[in-house]
């Protein structure tokens, strides 16, 4: 891999919209998945920090740390998210919420669905300030949404490893998916428990599309979203059978996506309503300054 | 190509530490996915649903009932909606609780707080419900007692 794949020049106006979904997803994720930390800081009893909280020395959650980092990570989530003060706000929900995940996984379990999302904030504040509206390239946001794209498609990859590590070959020959729907299961899939040959045709099936995700990097255009989209398939299916979303994992799936094109329509169509508004045109299509093809410019 | 729109170039120092920071953290989860374990989070091994499942063994459920002030014996909403500590969790520190099942009252701590207006809990028993599989084919189950606390 050289250093060069690192540092595509790509658009600065997918960062920005980027900011505009990663911020306020980290409050929604805050309220609706990793959303025990605030109560378990009344009850510190099965409190059991983790390595790097206890290499920090951090203090045990109590209630006023833990809705200090609630208020902090709402207010920076709020300013982040309109791209001002990307650095100050960004570094501050970086920090905030890194506490609060290593909080919320310091009780018995930890979820393995927060590699891309971490990433992301920790990546995202290393831009200054960028406007949906620009058009501008850099190796800068290259580099932040590769970083990015890595910790989405390693949370697969290296799950794969895992599951080999911990399982052995025979997983995919076992019966962890009649497992899962044993324990969690819906009407959808406990069906599914009395056709043990599909459950193991889905286990062989997921280990090697872990183990050949990161094909997605050598895919362009539409075959790259067609690989993508059957990512996203996998996790309604999951959702559906067993319970289980993966949200934080999946919208870092975003940073592969043009967003800028997103970007570049708002801004189309605000120009054009000016335009409307300001000299009685008659709606005709308007040329957009910057608002060319969105193909990533190769070194 | 957006050919009269310039791609805004990184300095060799801005380029250096932005290889190095990638570096460090693959390095990282290198050394999570080959050696390290959960408590090296984020950098552990990716382990969800990591572990082999015998087609003829167990599958064994964790759940807490509790006898109520209202007189009910109820199963507890091990969810974050109910009271807020998940199943996992009491799982994965299973051997904790049986040998001090004093860890439950924090259990019944969090309802109190999070649910004042229902009838609160007394005792508190930690129950594993056992499905035997025959060929991956689940074949009957049965529920074990691992331990009972008195909620003071």
């Amino acid at each position: 891999m050289s250093a060069r794949w690192w540092f595509p020049a790509e658009p600065v106006a997918r960062i920005a919209v980027l900011r505009a979904v990663i911020y306020p997803f980290v409050v929604l994720d805050m309220f609706l998945f990793v959303n025990d930390v605030i109560p378990k800081a009344d009850a510190p009893g099965l409190y059991a920090p983790i390595v790097i909280p206890r290499f920090l020395h951090l203090p045990a959650p109590n209630p006023v740390l833990v809705h200090t980092l609630q208020v902090l990570l709402i207010a920076g989530c709020a300013v982040a998210a309109t791209g001002r003060l990307p650095r100050l706000a960004g570094w501050t929900v970086a920090v905030c919420y890194q506490w609060w995940i290593f909080i919320g996984m310091s009780y018995g379990k930890v979820d393995h669905d927060h590699l891309a999302l971490l990433v992301a904030l920790w990546v995202l504040p290393t831009l200054g300030r960028v406007r949906w509206d620009s058009a501008r390239r850099s190796e800068a946001a290259g580099w932040a949404l590769r970083c990015i794209q890595v910790a989405v498609v390693l949370t697969y990859f290296l799950a794969a490893f895992a599951k080999i590590r911990h399982g052995g070959w025979d997983w995919a020959n076992g019966a962890v998916f009649t497992w899962s729907i044993e324990r969690r299961g819906s009407m959808l899939a406990d069906p599914l428990v009395n056709l043990p040959w599909v459950l193991v045709a889905g286990q062989w099936m997921l280990l090697v599309a872990e183990f050949t995700s990161p094909v997605v990097f050598a895919l362009r255009g539409r075959a790259q979203a067609v690989y993508i989209g059957g990512w996203m398939v996998f996790h309604v299916v999951t959702y559906a059978a067993i319970g289980i979303h993966f949200l934080p994992t999946v919208v870092c799936w975003l940073a592969f996506a043009p967003l800028e094109k997103l970007a570049g329509r708002v801004r189309a169509r605000s120009l054009l309503g000016r335009q409307r508004a300001g000299w009685g045109a008659a709606g005709q299509p308007v040329p957009v300054v910057g608002d060319q093809s969105v193909q990533p410019v190769r070194d | 190509m957006s050919g009269d729109v310039e791609a805004v170039r990184l300095g060799s120092r801005a380029r250096a530490w932005r290889l190095a920071a990638a570096a460090a953290v693959l390095l990282a989860l290198a050394y999570g996915t080959i050696w390290g374990a959960d408590r090296h989070f984020p950098f552990g091994p990716m382990v969800q649903f990591a572990f082999s499942v015998d087609p003829n063994g167990q599958i064994r459920s964790v759940f807490v009932e509790a006898d109520t002030t209202a007189g009910d014996r109820v199963q507890v909403p091990l969810t974050s909606e109910g009271v807020g500590i998940p199943r996992a969790e009491i799982e994965g520190q299973l051997p904790a609780i049986e040998n001090d099942p004093s860890l439950l009252q924090v259990i019944a701590i969090a309802q109190r707080h999070r649910h004042p207006e229902q009838p609160q809990y007394r005792r508190l028993y930690l129950m594993v419900d056992i499905i035997q599989l025959h060929d991956r084919r689940p074949t009957g189950h049965e529920i074990n007692q691992l331990a009972v606390w008195d909620v003071r």
